[in-house]
């Protein structure tokens, strides 16, 4: 089958939105829209003809191609995308309750969605360019959704022109690499040898990806990225956007290889884990931490990469996907019934079973314990970096700061009310909708079952499954029990409050864990400098043009000063025509 | 039939008639000579596609022994630039003068102007371009001149004395070209495949006469003062043809002097340098400027400055993809005056210290300039994708990895225009009031640029495959 069709019911679905706008129609089409995207994408699997070019146009002889792929890991990338897109929907439909702004939200949700499949079919550079595009805009206008909210644009804005870096980025290798090679193909550009200019489209690609999947230094927008809703979150965090950079080197990982450049894609990997773990233990907004933690994971996938351990990095990929998702679903829903995002003021999460038991299989599932999948997808990463000792010792304290944030994050919203507020809020556990708790049940459900895909996925996908060690995993376990005691003793025992002061007492302590504000500082600091520099570019621009102005305006003076002698009045005209032949004789006569 | 004589005769003949008519018909001639045109050169590209070239002339002897005529030539450049030409031209007549009531003067304006575009860019005679281009200066002029805003003579005077003596150097290369051709001739295509045979130390002094007229035209850094002013000052429809179409006048004749004269090749890098310098001085100027209209001002000097990185890099790529950059360019800047000529008629305000939350009381005004700075910075699906690869695929052959520089001004460019929108127009803590309404005439203009825009982004095929 034709790969781009997967994505007409989601645009047809999109426009539909738009159309219906209010209407109580709309959510539902939308929904329709897309799981009948997500058939296609199944009934797609078994696809023979797995690389399809369309001509788009030619120039001096060179034929530009869109390439489409359907090779097993982009219909990976599409299944997750495809799958997640109708439970992001459904639980939309619990969590976005105003009419009014259903068809702008469900339109940009499909949009999104559409480019993020586009971006996973996509076979070469320039189809991935335009769904890359499409991700960075629609991402925009979803994070910046309630632009009514104070800090909602900002954080748009902070997104876009990170992102924007990263465009020009990419938009500048992908001509770098089709100057050298005529062709965007990636099969072709793997099988050509070496060039100069490559090099440098490498290193272009790696911004590009390092923008996109909030890596340092780009990776302040992601945390920020939290004003928008939360379905939006739980979106972008698990199978659309931030994935997208680990997809595109994955795929273009036998060429870093070959040019000898998985160091940097390594060193990245390990500072970006250190920070989204670092600041995921300190935030203490119920959103950012989670987000922290992606950086987190997405720095864990990163590192994969870089020791050239694509089987690892793919697992954690897929793992990711289920146990994220569902966290940010239950933050959306701990976040309704406290009406706070503050994780100090939320409580009672554990009022009520059933989402509080989804909650602790994502939490276990992130901290890796077996036999729940995120634990193959650690596990393999860990596994990958045995050969390198300090990267498995950095892995290690991440483990440990992983169990300490993941469980922190449990156990803060799950204390006890105090009296006054707790029906309130038991009352708002309860009123959750349906629609939210049934994708929060199914992705519960997944991050169990997928442990299946440890086995399943290798072979799909033809690469050797991740090797995980027994030991590894015993001193994980260690850890995160550890973490969980520690946890526990600190958040939720009965003289939490109380620890919270002492460890407020020890505020020097977390200036470290802190750590992301030195970054916003850094962005701020750079800003400043542009606009230094503009404000002497234009001071320049101002006097070089007022001295122009002086030259305009002495000319209109002159004009008007001229224009009084030309009156219309015969006898001055001919006053001054005598004075002149006057004034010309005597001049002649006196030469 | 030939079409093109039709195409020169149309606006000539609604010039008479926005003169001889009542002044409640104006608005409705203009429209419908922009529109006529604009439907014709479509066909033009219609036949050309099915002739799988674009070739059309036609010649009309004026004076003879001096080799002077209407002579009109237009190839796939021209093409191009006629039809970006009469798009703009039409949604400025459609969206019609919204700043004052002067319709008669208004219409008969952007008529004049009108005829001296179509000429220009079909014109084979440089005896003819010159006229053309001087008509269409002062029709300019008297654009700003009359129907600006509160500072409009001296911006206007600016504009005169900078073109003016653009004018003059173009006129001294003429005749020098006239004098030092074999035969004395004004036939392009002649000078085109003689030029090399004009002495090197004249070819020098044409290049740079001419270079400097082109490039005061465009205009380059450091000869762009007359531009944001006159931008500013003049009203909406001004603007669009100020940006959209006059500064393709001269990005027309760099093009012409890039692929006419082979003395050209050896200042690539020089220019190429200047190119990229312009583009990213004016991107800084851009970063301090508080009125929309003047930030949209400065970025025509950006996208120029891109257009002629392109052109310098004398390659096929860099020459086509400029020619389609002028079109991208164009649509893109027109669609940005336009929803900016909106918002100040909407809101009574330009400056974003001022303006607030404008999706609140002008939503499609607000998603159009979005739409608009997409357009602008080479989103895909937008004609400035199509344009940007080809230019930078010829100034990567060109120039090799530096080739790609002037992407730091697109970015820059873009980071503060979606600063400008979160500022002023999609963040809605408070909303500024309004003072008017969007018009049936506003939303037409819109509607007509964005879906050229969008066409030529998602079919270059119908260009790109005419060239040979």
């Amino acid at each position: 089958m034709f790969a781009p069709i997967v994505i007409v019911p989601m645009l047809i679905g999109a426009f539909a939105s738009l159309a219906l706008g209010s209407r109580g129609s709309t959510k539902y089409v939308a929904l329709a829209a897309s799981i009948v995207s997500f058939a296609l994408a199944l009934s797609m699997l078994g696809t023979q003809q797995q690389a399809q070019d369309v001509n788009w146009f030619a120039f001096a002889g060179n034929a530009f191609v869109l390439n489409f792929s359907l090779a097993p890991i982009h219909m990976l990338l599409l299944l997750i995308v495809a799958g997640v897109t109708p439970l992001v929907l459904g639980y939309s439909i619990g969590f976005m309750r105003l009419p009014s702004e259903h068809g702008r939200y469900y339109f940009e949700m499909l949009l999104f969605a559409s480019s993020m499949a586009l971006f996973a079919i996509s076979g070469g550079f320039l189809t991935m360019f335009i769904g890359w595009e499409l991700l960075g805009v629609t991402s925009y206008l979803l994070i910046g959704f309630w632009y009514g909210k104070e800090a909602a644009p900002t954080a748009a804005r902070k997104a876009i022109t990170t992102i924007l870096i990263g465009d020009l980025a990419m938009f500048g290798a992908m001509l770098l690499l089709w100057t050298a090679y005529h062709s965007f193909s990636f099969a072709v550009i793997q099988g050509v040898q070496h060039s100069a200019a490559a090099t440098v489209a490498l290193s272009l690609i790696l911004v590009a990806a390092f923008t996109k999947s909030a890596q340092f230094p780009f990776n302040e927008w992601l945390p920020d990225a939290m004003e928008g809703p939360t379905p939006v979150s739980a979106f972008l965090h698990s199978s659309t956007m931030v994935k997208a950079g680990v997809f595109m080197i994955a795929i273009l990982l036998p060429i870093y290889a070959g040019y000898g450049m998985l160091l940097p894609i390594l060193a990245i990997g390990i500072v970006s884990t250190v920070i989204g773990a670092t600041n995921a233990l300190v935030s203490t907004h119920i959103k950012r931490a989670l987000a922290y933690s992606t950086i987190e994971d997405l720095g864990l996938m990163f590192i994969a990469l870089g020791l050239n351990a694509l089987g690892a990095a793919i697992m954690l990929f897929i793992m990711q996907t289920f146990y994220k998702a569902l966290l940010f679903m239950n933050a959306g829903a701990i976040i309704k019934s406290n009406n706070t995002e503050e994780m100090w003021r939320s409580y009672e999460s554990a009022s009520h079973r059933p989402l509080f038991i989804a909650s602790v299989i994502g939490v276990l599932s992130l901290a890796g314990v077996f036999p729940l999948s995120g634990f193959f997808g650690k596990q393999a990463v860990e596994g990958a970096s045995v050969s390198a000792p300090l990267v498995y010792a950095i892995l290690v304290i991440v483990q440990l700061l992983t169990g300490l944030y993941i469980f922190r994050w449990l156990l803060i919203p799950a204390r006890r009310a105090p009296d006054n507020i707790a029906p309130k809020v038991r009352g708002g556990y309860r009123a959750v909708s349906i629609a939210m708790k049934i994708p929060i049940y199914v992705l519960a459900a997944i991050a169990v079952a997928a442990s299946a895909l440890y086995l399943l996925a290798p072979a799909y996908l033809g690469i050797s499954a991740p090797q995980i060690n027994v030991a590894d995993a015993a001193v994980a376990f260690a850890l995160t029990l550890a973490a969980l005691v520690a946890s526990y003793y600190v958040y939720a025992s009965r003289s939490a409050i109380k620890a919270a002061q002492a460890l407020r007492r020890y505020r020097s302590l977390s200036v470290p864990l802190y750590n992301s504000i030195f970054i916003n500082r850094a962005y701020l600091a750079i800003a400043a400098a542009f606009g230094a520099i503009a404000y002497v570019v234009d001071r320049f621009d101002y006097w070089a043009y007022s001295r122009v102005r002086v030259v305009s305006s002495s000319l209109i003076e002159m004009g008007r000063a001229t224009s009084r002698i030309e009156s219309g009045n015969v006898t001055t005209y001919a006053a001054i025509f005598v004075g002149g032949i006057t004034a010309l004789i005597i001049i002649f006569g006196l030469l | 039939m030939n079409i093109l004589p039709i195409i020169i005769a149309i606006p000539a003949i609604a010039l008479v008639l926005i003169a001889l008519l009542k002044e409640r018909h104006s608005k409705l001639i203009s429209t419908a000579s922009t529109g006529i045109v604009l439907a014709l050169s479509i066909a033009l590209l219609a036949l050309s596609i099915q002739a799988g070239k674009a070739s059309f002339s036609q010649q009309y002897s004026y004076i003879g022994s001096l080799g002077i005529g209407l002579d009109l030539n237009v190839g796939i450049i021209q093409l191009i630039l006629l039809l970006v030409s009469s798009a703009v031209l039409f949604a400025a007549a459609m969206s019609g003068n919204t700043e004052d009531e002067k319709h008669r003067l208004s219409s008969f304006l952007v008529v004049l102007f009108q005829l001296a575009s179509v000429g220009l860019f079909s014109s084979a005679n440089f005896f003819i371009f010159f006229i053309f281009w001087d008509v269409g200066v002062v029709a300019l002029f008297f654009m700003i001149n009359t129907l600006g805003s509160a500072n409009r003579k001296i911006a206007s005077i600016n504009f005169l004395i900078y073109e003016l003596f653009a004018s003059a150097l173009l006129l001294l290369a003429i005749l020098l070209i006239y004098f030092y051709t074999p035969v004395n001739s004004f036939d392009l295509s002649y000078i085109a495949a003689h030029a090399g045979l004009i002495p090197a130390n004249i070819q020098m002094i044409i290049f740079a006469l001419l270079f400097v007229a082109f490039m005061i035209n465009m205009p380059l850094f450091p000869t762009h003062f007359w531009l944001p002013d006159a931008h500013t000052e003049a009203s909406t429809q001004g603007s669009m043809l100020l940006s959209g179409v006059l500064t393709k006048y001269g990005g027309y004749g760099m093009l012409l002097l890039f692929t006419m004269f082979p003395i050209s090749a050896q200042f690539s890098k020089y220019v190429a340098v200047l190119a990229a310098a312009s583009a990213f001085y004016a991107v800084f100027v851009l970063m301090r400027q508080t009125d929309v209209k003047r930030i949209i001002a400065y970025s025509t000097i950006v996208e120029m400055g891109i257009i002629m990185f392109g052109i310098s890099a004398v390659n096929n790529y860099g020459i086509y993809g400029s020619a389609y950059a002028m079109l991208s360019h164009g649509l893109a800047v027109a669609l940005m005056f336009l929803a900016v000529g909106v918002l100040k008629h909407v809101f009574g305000e330009r400056d974003i210290r001022v303006l607030k939350g404008t999706v609140v009381n002008a939503r499609s005004t607000t998603y159009i300039f979005l739409v608009g700075t997409l357009a602008m910075i080479g989103f895909p699906f937008s004609a400035t994708f199509i344009a940007d690869i080809l230019i930078f695929l010829g100034a990567i052959q060109a120039f090799g990895v530096y080739g790609l520089i002037p992407l730091g001004a697109i970015a820059m460019l873009g980071a503060y225009l979606y600063f400008v929108i979160n500022k002023s127009m999609l963040s809605t803590k408070e909303a500024s009031s309004t003072v008017g309404a969007t018009t049936m005439g506003h939303r037409l203009g819109y509607a007509l640029l964005l879906l050229l825009i969008f066409a030529f982004g998602t079919m270059p095929f119908l260009l790109l495959n005419l060239i040979r």
